[in-house]
């Protein structure tokens, strides 16, 4: 078994990857009509209801359709993993571990097909979705090799006539409800950690994207996980969701998502029910509403270039988006004056094209959202800059960028988390203003410092208040085993996914102390 | 224009390039006791800078910035920051500006001016300027030496479409500014008809998207712009060449210089010139393919060889991506591939005009070598220097009858020297241009 090593991105500077990749997804193109049935016990169960996934770009081009679960699936789906946890459990890690890295090494060869999918089902631009599968592949690698350096135990301490050993046991039944936006790569990530700590896993997917989840649980499948250890749950968090986190069963929830799921989440499980015969465990990881700040003495090219990356990158539906600017007043004016022009440029398009910079917003409801923000913030502040709608492709759900200036701090643009590309850009006077201000919200995932200050940089490490955070470089696109990602505050509870903390969060320990004497003499 | 070759024929390349070489340092050394370019005082500022690693690191992140620090105050307080325990080792000037910052001494516009005259005047060693009247003092300066002067338009990074139409004016003003003033400007002597205006251009000035993954679109969209700098270029009579930035836009640069040679009433006019790395480990497959190509459209280019000066970035920038490292991973492999470069540029004259841009004396030797045992004439290659930096070597190749041209920045002083600190920043080989003007 080796080391974790981070899996190459795609280059697309060399023109035959770029030739691969677009005839894959021309290939996947055709492929696209799939139907994704729930998985239980490694057969496919249709249940009369189907939830249509479509290409967002397209939305009359349905990607596949996926089974929804109905209370009766849940229930089969947990029984089912329920018999399988003890033997699960009892599998040497090894073994978990070779199947781990057969999964990886299979979705290394399938990366470009997963990626071309993720463009089409989720709408993100080709390298935002190569990053998506590299990270999942990353994630599979990384938890077999956490995974069995943790089988290791830690070392306590032991004095004659006994033998102190502690470990870690799995927690049980695991629930993953996976987000959308990295549809393989976070999945994976929930999935194969929970996986690889011995516990048994059922899928829920995320309503747009239960297809890339139903061909990510068929490749685990196939790299021999067991059909009994992983679920395939496809359905509405409200109904599938709801249900299996209410379960006294599961003893495991992973969730990426939104901070009102996610703090429901968290009470449905400090409430436990008369039938639980244990306290259930919740990874929850929320949203944000990050931060850059901008010094007077920043590198202007290099924060503008960091600003449209983070902020705009994906449509700026990435958790670690940035979605507040704040500046420096000395630098302010110049940097409005070169960000508006370039992000007018940024092409919004189907992001098949290569040039695509922003692709649609993910669904009908989001594109409302978004676009009734905009709308808003337009009424009753300063828009510096709003896509005009003939620009924006005629179907699809786009929504091109936006930039909103002299926005009240305390105003639900300024705090509550979009979802969407729109920037709120805040002038300041001084540096601890800006991190005073970077401060003022509920959450604390990501943020970032553009500054040249040694003394401001430090300040900004010590009082920065977030999970990540980034100086001179753009806020976005954390890589497993570098970069461990997770929030402070009421963006999560510390976990660090693609950190070496994390599954100690899906275990719990057990310590295990013997006699190793019979009436004083040693045994050995 | 015959070469008469200067020794015997029969002697190997590798002994003549150790004879030319010897000569050309020994040159360089009388040279060098002529000079006055730089002045006792930069020298100390300078020697100092590069006294010591922490130091020197100090000095180019701190002149990095110094262009956006727009009040005194601020100034001040970099200067705490930057040097907090050197400042009893700062020379002179410095330790003046750095003690007296502080409260009651002197008041920080006071330290600010002493900062920036400094910088400004390391920079005057470097930096043309930034007006017409600068380049063109230059291009009279250097000709009365008989040198030629390339021009590298110094500027932020191309943000927008109105950036990169910004810097579309700013080169087609300086093509037709600078040819109208120098039209009655006699070249130098034993240069042949080589172009007395050039300038270098950025592909990435040219575009705000100027990115591998659309191909197409990128290159569409940066010849738009480059067609309108190429015509007045032609209509002016004036050289331009593409230079060569990241490893990642080299396919990119490529695909404009071919497709502005087949431009129709273009393509058979313009002097145009690009630039390959030799520090790049497929070069040398790239100039083969590059060869076969002007072969069969029945063209000649331009090629500037150089080094190349990325390393550190193009290095970091493969191993985050976890992507084999595109340049040479040693400076000895780069110098033997310059070498052999050279020989196959040299033996390709019908389809390059060849250019060295290089200070090393022995890879200058090397060529004139080469280019000896080849029987071309002395104006075969053209030797390239950066301006300001190595005055010695390049009266050394005068001397010896071989064109020269200096590469200057254009561009406001200390924005410019900051420019140019990230250049060195990115690849500490390059510092060593700034040495070799101590020794």
């Amino acid at each position: 078994m080796t080391a974790f090593q981070n899996e190459p991105l795609a280059d697309f500077s060399d023109s035959s990857q770029r030739t691969r990749f677009a005839s894959t997804l021309e290939q996947v193109r055709r492929e696209c009509g799939w139907k994704a049935p729930c998985v239980i016990g490694g057969q496919p169960v249709v249940t009369g209801r189907w939830l249509p996934s479509v290409n967002p770009a397209h939305p009359s081009h349905i990607v596949g359709q996926a089974a929804l679960a109905r209370s009766e699936e849940v229930d089969r789906a947990i029984a089912c993993a329920l018999r399988a946890q003890a033997r699960w459990a009892r599998t040497p890690v090894e073994t978990r571990a070779e199947l781990l890295q057969s999964a990886a090494a299979r979705l290394r060869q399938q990366r470009a097909w997963f990626a071309a999918l993720a463009v089409l089902e989720v709408g993100k631009p080709w390298r935002e979705a190569d990053a998506d599968v590299v990270e999942a592949i990353d994630f599979l690698d990384y938890y077999r090799a956490g995974a069995l350096e943790l089988a290791q135990g830690k070392a306590v301490i032991q004095q004659p006539g006994e033998s102190n050993r502690y470990g870690y046991v799995p927690r049980g039944v695991c629930a993953v409800i996976a987000p959308w936006n990295f549809p393989v790569g976070i999945l994976a990530g929930m999935a194969s950690s929970a996986l690889a700590a011995g516990n048994v896993v059922i899928v829920k997917p995320a309503e747009q994207s239960p297809i890339l989840a139903s061909f990510f649980v068929r490749l685990l499948h196939e790299a021999g996980v067991p059909e009994d250890v992983l679920q395939y749950l496809p359905g509405l968090g409200e109904e599938t969701g709801r249900a299996l986190v209410e379960d006294p069963r599961v003893a495991l929830v992973m969730f990426t998502g939104s901070k009102a799921v996610g703090l429901s989440i968290l009470r449905t499980v400090g409430n436990p029910s008369a039938a639980q015969r244990f306290v259930k465990h919740a990874v929850v990881e929320m949203g944000g509403k990050n931060a850059i700040v901008v010094d007077e003495d920043a590198d202007l090219d290099e924060a503008i270039h960091g600003v449209l990356i983070s902020a705009f990158g994906y449509q700026g539906q990435k958790c670690s988006a940035a979605s507040r600017l704040i500046v420096h007043a000395a630098l302010y004016d110049r940097l409005v004056e070169r960000l508006i022009p370039a992000v007018a440029g940024l092409r919004v398009c189907d992001p098949i094209e290569p040039r695509c910079d922003l692709g649609p917003l993910i669904d009908a409801d989001a594109k409302t959202r978004v676009t009734t923000a905009v709308a808003e913030a337009a009424a009753s502040s300063t828009c510096l800059y709003r896509s005009p709608p003939e620009r924006l492709p005629a179907e699809g759900f786009f929504c091109g960028p936006a930039l909103c200036a002299e926005v009240d701090p305390r105003s639900p643009l300024a705090q509550e988390e979009l979802f969407g590309p729109v920037v709120c850009l805040f002038r300041v006077r001084s540096f601890s203003e800006g991190l005073a201000l970077a401060n003022d919200t509920a959450y604390g995932l990501t943020g970032g410092v553009y500054s040249r200050s040694p003394s401001h940089l430090k300040e900004a490490i010590d009082s920065f208040q977030v999970g990540n955070l980034y100086l001179n470089r753009p806020i976005t696109g954390s890589l497993v085993g570098r970069q461990p990602f997770g929030g402070a505050k009421l963006s999560g509870l510390g976990t660090k996914a693609g950190g070496p903390d994390y599954l100690l969060q899906l275990v719990v320990p057990k310590t295990i102390c013997e006699n190793t004497t019979r009436h004083g003499i040693p045994l050995e | 224009m015959s070469y008469a070759p200067l020794a015997p024929p029969g002697l190997a390349v590798e002994d003549r390039t150790q004879e030319i070489a010897r000569e050309l340092l020994e040159r360089a050394r009388r040279e060098h006791h002529h000079l006055t370019t730089l002045n006792r005082w930069t020298k100390r500022v300078l020697a100092w800078s590069l006294s010591d690693a922490q130091l020197k690191a100090g000095v180019l992140r701190f002149i990095d910035c110094l262009p956006s620090l727009t009040t005194p105050q601020a100034v001040a307080r970099h200067l705490h920051d930057y040097f907090p325990l050197h400042h009893l080792r700062l020379p002179a000037a410095f330790r003046l500006g750095v003690s007296l910052s502080r409260p009651g001494l002197l008041t920080a516009p006071a330290v600010s001016a002493v900062v920036r005259h400094i910088v400004e005047q390391v920079a005057r060693q470097f930096i043309a300027g930034s007006h017409l009247h600068d380049a063109l003092g230059l291009i009279h300066r250097m000709a009365d030496r008989g040198v030629l002067v390339s021009f590298d338009v110094l500027g932020e990074q191309v943000t927008s479409d109105d950036e990169a139409n910004t810097s579309v004016r700013r080169y087609t003003t300086l093509i037709s500014e600078l040819s109208t003033a120098c039209r009655r400007l006699h070249a130098p002597d034993a240069v042949g008809d080589r172009p007395l205006v050039h300038l270098s251009i950025k592909p990435s000035s040219l575009s705000a998207h100027f990115d591998p993954v659309s191909f197409e679109e990128s290159v569409a969209d940066a010849l738009r712009r480059l067609r309108v700098i190429a015509r007045d270029a032609v209509d002016h009579d004036v050289a331009i060449t593409l230079d060569m930035e990241q490893y990642r836009l080299r396919d990119l640069t490529l695909e404009l210089a071919r497709r502005l040679l087949v431009e129709p009433g273009l393509g058979e006019r313009l002097q145009l010139g690009i630039v390959l790395q030799a520090y790049l480990r497929d070069t040398p497959q790239v100039f083969g393919e590059l060869l076969s190509w002007l072969r069969d459209h029945g063209r000649r280019l331009s090629v500037r060889l150089v080094k190349g000066a990325y390393w550190d970035s193009e290095v970091a920038y493969a191993k985050q991506r976890g992507w084999l490292l595109p340049v040479y991973h040693n400076k000895r492999q780069t110098d033997e591939a310059f070498e052999r470069l050279t020989e196959q540029m040299l033996s390709h004259r019908e389809l390059v005009r060849p250019e060295l841009g290089s200070h090393n004396i022995r890879s200058i030797a090397h060529a004139m070598a080469v280019a000896e045992s080849l029987g071309s004439s002395k104006d075969a290659v053209e030797y390239q220097l950066l301006y300001g930096m190595g005055d010695a070597i390049q009266g050394a190749i005068r001397q010896l009858g071989f064109p020269v041209r200096v590469y200057a920045p254009l561009g406001e002083l200390i924005p410019g020297m900051a420019y140019l600190v990230r250049r060195i920043l990115e690849n500490t080989a390059n510092e060593s241009f700034l040495r070799q003007d101590l020794e």
